[in-house]
């Protein structure tokens, strides 16, 4: 059944990222410095950066109730026998965690003035270098979820049959992720053009139409069923 | 079973508390506390950071029966069991993590001190850091409460006011990772005092809740 509070951790996911997106732009980090960039980009913009995080972590927070919404999809698709709901809820925890945390990492890279730049620089790449390996999990866990629903199209029939392509695509054209912690320089760097830029802009397609595709499930959800059990004192 | 892993939330809690008290650090220190606090008062913290990590592991059971009460009570119907058993994980890992940190801040006799310092900074940070998915999640699950569950048996409406009241208190805690004196810091009286204060009521309220509906016959909702 369907219920507002569901409607509204889904639109959680975008509302989040919007956030997340306005406080990378006041920290300056809306695009990835260079692995070369100077620790004074981080230290010499010192509120900048700690007003940004704080806005980015409270808006990578989002992700949560999101997530959680999109592990019932699958409940909702197959019943309790899903096994991808739960790889989509222990998904869901590593993709908050490795949001949340380099933002925290950045954050105890800037939080003390004078702390030597070799420290500095330590956890600056520390940040840099979990946000671009989110692309492991995320590789897998999208390039699984796309091959299963492009497998089982007919018993997941309640979403649309070019969803889980579109996973498949999203889950490959993120691969370059995976070298942006050995690579310090070009397009595979953490702010190059390939590692950094392709899984930035495959992660949009991918989560606006995951979002549409919930609020579609709910909205059918609604249509479906009557009140709720427990809203009607059972 | 389900029992015994609903009381291992407020235990674990009591041992997380008589680890810190063992390593010190029972109460937050200053930002400003020299490095020699740490690395000179070693085995303390090594110690008691492994009694509080063994505590700190103990919310795992007492999340999950966090998520069967919400299955329980809306019957599968809403996402929020999901929601609970992922943001029971986070919470477990933003526990752990820190006091891995501070672990890891005095494990090596003679490490430089800017190197135990920023580890220091990385561990308290992370300990309210998680403060953002803890509002995030605690609010929505007040709202939850209130907006879906208005007559339920399992959730009173009162700990739906409870949940948004100890997240709204929870807020202050934003600002640790970027405050380095006054009381905003990680030891300040707003910043580290509301949080910690209001984490009580809503452990406790919610394990009341929780050995309440274990005595509910499971037909009721």
């Amino acid at each position: 059944m369907s219920t507002p509070m569901n409607r509204v951790c889904i639109w959680l996911g975008p509302i989040g990222t919007a956030v997340m997106f306005g406080g990378l732009l006041i920290a300056g980090l809306q695009v990835a410095p260079s692995p070369d960039a100077p620790v004074t980009l981080y230290t010499g913009n010192r509120g900048a950066m700690q007003a940004g995080l704080m806005i980015a972590m409270f808006g990578g927070a989002l992700y949560l109730p999101w997530m959680a919404m999109l592990a019932r999809s699958f409940r909702l698709a197959e019943g309790d026998r899903s096994g991808f709901a739960y790889l989509q809820l222990a998904f869901g925890v590593i993709f908050t965690v490795l949001v949340e945390f380099p933002y925290l990492l950045l954050q105890v890279a800037i939080y003390r003035p004078g702390t030597p730049a070799a420290v500095v620089q330590g956890f600056v790449d520390t940040a840099w270098v979990m946000a671009a390996g989110f692309g492991y999990t995320h590789v897998i866990a999208v390039l699984l979820t796309g091959v299963y629903m492009v497998w089982e199209r007919r018993a997941l029939a309640v979403f649309p049959g070019w969803l889980g392509w579109l996973n498949i695509v999203c889950a490959l054209m993120s691969m370059p992720s995976f070298f942006a912690g050995a690579v310090r320089s070009g397009v595979m760097a953490w702010n190059g053009f390939v590692a950094f830029g392709f899984p930035s802009v495959f992660f949009f397609p991918w989560y606006f139409a995951w979002t549409y595709v919930l609020l579609r499930l709910e909205r059918r959800e609604s249509a479906s069923v009557g009140p709720s059990p427990v809203a009607a004192g059972a | 079973m389900n029992r015994m892993c609903i009381w291992s939330g407020p235990i674990g809690t009591a041992i997380i508390y008589v680890g810190l008290v063992i390593a010190g650090l029972a109460v937050a220190p200053s930002p400003d506390a020299p490095v020699e606090f740490y690395t000179d008062n070693r085995h303390a913290i090594q110690v008691g950071m492994v009694v509080a990590m063994f505590g700190g592991a103990l919310y795992g059971p007492w999340l999950a029966m966090l998520a069967r009460a919400v299955r329980l009570a809306d019957r599968g119907r809403s996402g929020f069991a999901n929601f609970q058993i992922v943001f029971g994980v986070f919470l477990m890992i933003a526990t752990l993590v820190p006091f891995y940190l501070l672990q890891v801040a005095v494990f090596r006799p003679g490490a430089s001190p800017d190197v135990v310092q920023a580890f220091v900074d990385a561990a308290w940070i992370m300990v309210l850091g998680f403060v953002y998915v803890h509002v995030s999640a605690v609010v929505l699950t007040g709202l939850y409460i209130l907006r879906e569950c208005p007559a339920s048996e399992m959730l009173p409406r009162w700990l739906g006011w409870l949940n948004v009241v100890v997240a709204l208190l929870s807020l202050p805690g934003l600002f640790t990772g970027t405050a380095t004196t006054g009381v905003l810091t990680w030891n300040g009286i707003v910043a580290f005092g509301l949080p910690s204060v209001a984490f009580f009521p809503w452990l406790a309220a919610w394990t009341y809740v929780l050995l309440r509906i274990e005595r509910l016959p499971l037909e009721s909702g």
